[in-house]
């Protein structure tokens, strides 16, 4: 029998399907276009030049002072560091507490508190920042000078070597609760059986994390790696309200770049260039995820 | 051997609990920073909010933000109160029916339709932003809510049609089946077996989609450029001097603009966290 489909589809359908056409998927389309169209003048057609001009820009790509590891790096480098030091430190963060937390049910309110990071706006977390890594009234900054670490009692954001640091050790302590979140709801579902048959056989601690608990966690682990990676790569508003890339393009990443390029420069093909190279990034770890919802 | 092992798993719970409270304690410090700042007057903290030789408690700061500044934040704050229940409310309704009808109706290209669900739910808004600018203020909505609450939709559409099609097609097809035999229309099955069913995952969205327009930054700076128009969230980098910060200030105003989504977190917890691990996990 050949269906057809009903006119009542086409209604409860049919908004949804013209915003995100209009106002999303077409977007992309010509944000790609416009990536190969020059900035100013009628906009004409030119090839890859908006790329090439971007990886020789300094403030999008220094391997120069990469190399000599002095910031600023570019926002390119920066983006693909933070995504390096946050996922592996929120992950693991997050797995710890996770595993401390489901140990303590009656007490939610703990688990609460880790999460709060998660809930507040991104530009207030640029706020809380400078309450850890500012100089005099800073948590972080005056704990290194109570255990006599001088060079990092000191403002994180007045200095290159430090400024981007700060930024990715803030957002770790947003991203952990996060992280938490996701692995207690998985370890909500590891039957109690097989945690007392581990007793019972006389696992220590280590062994039954490794041979049960870690294998109930993978697709937990996928989905954080995805999220977190998107959010790594795109990153903006704790920025744009703490360091604005200071000092010096130090903590500049290509969120904040590509912003400042199309609505502070109005270069808009150079700005269309960096935002489809941080959707081609981002894009990695959603083929992955893709993929795996595909064979289920 | 059983004395010793109940000893040593005593031990073990009170170290964990210790240790629990402990790493709660850590990751609460920055936000009891944000408060004491607030509330203390600025010769008291500058050497670190945590020192307590003089202690005045007073709310100077917050009526400052809130009336007397170049931008008093109380309309600022009803803006994005106002446009974040539209941001919450709208994509719900339609995500909803969108997933039922992609779940439960025939379309051809099932498949394409999740991994394009899948797909845009990555893309950043930087991808779009310049052509969204160009086509929000062609059609006249530049500098105004309207065009807030758009884009607050369309950037949410994506994981609310996941989330919403999972807990569909979780739900039992029998009763639908049933009321279809009945003669009831599709409108009647959605709104009197589907919405009714789905009223707890509806209130997960409504409440993590309240919180995400509120704390929505991005489309806001792009939208938004009048003074008097400002949401929330754009006064905070505003409070931001070059040379001179006014740290109590900032910490007020910090602190009313996160009070909101604390506050709606505190309260429908359950709801939230259901949602923050629904819509990426598939189960």
């Amino acid at each position: 029998m050949k269906q057809k489909i009903q006119r009542n589809t086409i209604v409860f359908i049919l908004p949804t399907i013209l915003l995100l056409f209009f106002f999303m998927i077409l977007p992309v389309g010509e944000s790609i276009w416009s990536s190969f169209h020059s900035n100013g003048g009628k906009g004409e057609f030119v090839g890859f030049a908006n790329y090439i001009a971007l990886f020789k820009d300094p403030s999008f790509l220094n391997i120069k002072y990469f190399i000599r590891g002095e910031q600023p790096f570019g926002a390119l480098i920066n983006s693909l560091i933070w995504a390096l030091i946050h996922l592996p430190l929120s992950l693991g963060l997050g797995l710890l507490c996770a595993l401390v937390m489901i140990k303590l049910p009656k007490l939610p309110a703990l688990r609460t508190s880790i999460f709060l990071g998660m809930v507040i706006p991104g530009v207030i977390t640029g706020v809380v920042t400078q309450f850890l890594f500012e100089k005099s009234s800073g948590m972080v900054s005056n704990f290194f000078g109570l255990i006599g670490v001088t060079s990092l009692h000191v403002s994180w954001f007045a200095h290159a070597r430090t400024a981007l640091l700060a930024l990715i050790f803030t957002s770790v302590w947003v991203w952990t609760g996060y992280c938490m979140i996701i692995f207690l709801s998985a370890l909500t579902t590891i039957p109690n059986s097989y945690l007392e048959a581990a007793t019972l056989d006389g696992a220590s601690g280590i062994q039954t994390f490794w041979y049960i608990k870690l294998p109930f966690l993978r697709s937990s682990i996928r989905t954080i790696v995805v999220m977190s990676l998107i959010n790594e790569l795109t990153n903006f508003d704790i920025i744009y309200s703490s360091t604005y890339g200071g000092p010096g393009g130090a903590s500049n990443v290509l969120g904040l770049q590509m912003y400042l390029e199309s609505f502070r420069y109005s270069r808009f093909g150079t700005g269309a260039a960096i935002a489809t190279i941080m959707t081609l990034l981002a894009a990695v770890p959603i083929y992955f995820n893709v993929r795996s919802t595909l064979r289920k | 051997m059983s004395k010793r092992y109940i000893l040593r798993r005593k031990a073990s719970r009170v170290f964990l609990t210790i240790g629990g409270v402990l790493l709660s304690i850590l990751w609460l410090l920055p936000i009891i920073g944000v408060v004491m700042a607030s509330l203390r007057p600025y010769q008291e903290i500058v050497d670190g909010w945590w020192r307590f030789d003089e202690v005045t408690i007073s709310f100077a700061n917050f009526s400052y933000v809130l009336f007397k500044t170049t931008i008093p934040m109380v309309r600022p704050l009803v803006n994005s109160f106002v446009s974040s229940i539209f941001g919450a409310l709208i994509p719900a309704c339609l995500g909803t029916m969108a997933a039922y009808a992609f779940i439960r109706h025939y379309l051809p290209g099932k498949t394409f339709i999740t991994v394009l669900i899948l797909c845009l739910m990555a893309i950043p808004g930087q991808m779009i932003a310049i052509p969204v600018f160009k086509r929000i203020n062609a059609i006249g909505l530049l500098d105004t809510y309207a065009g807030v609450v758009l884009m607050n939709t369309v950037t949410s559409l994506p994981w609310i049609l996941f989330f919403m099609m999972n807990v569909i097609k979780g739900q039992s097809i029998a009763i639908e089946e049933a009321a279809r035999i009945d003669g009831a229309s599709d409108y009647r099955i959605f709104f009197e077996i589907v919405v009714p069913q789905s009223l707890p995952a509806l209130g997960s969205v409504g409440i993590l989609q309240f919180v995400w327009s509120w704390n929505s930054f991005f489309w806001p700076l792009i939208i938004i450029y009048d003074m008097k128009k400002l949401m929330a969230t754009q006064v905070i980098p505003m409070l931001r001097g070059q040379f001179y910060t006014n740290w109590g200030a900032l910490s007020a105003a910090a602190l009313l603009v996160m009070g909101i989504p604390i506050i709606v977190f505190l309260f429908f917890q359950n709801l939230f966290i259901q949602g923050s691990v629904g819509f990426t996990d598939d189960k």
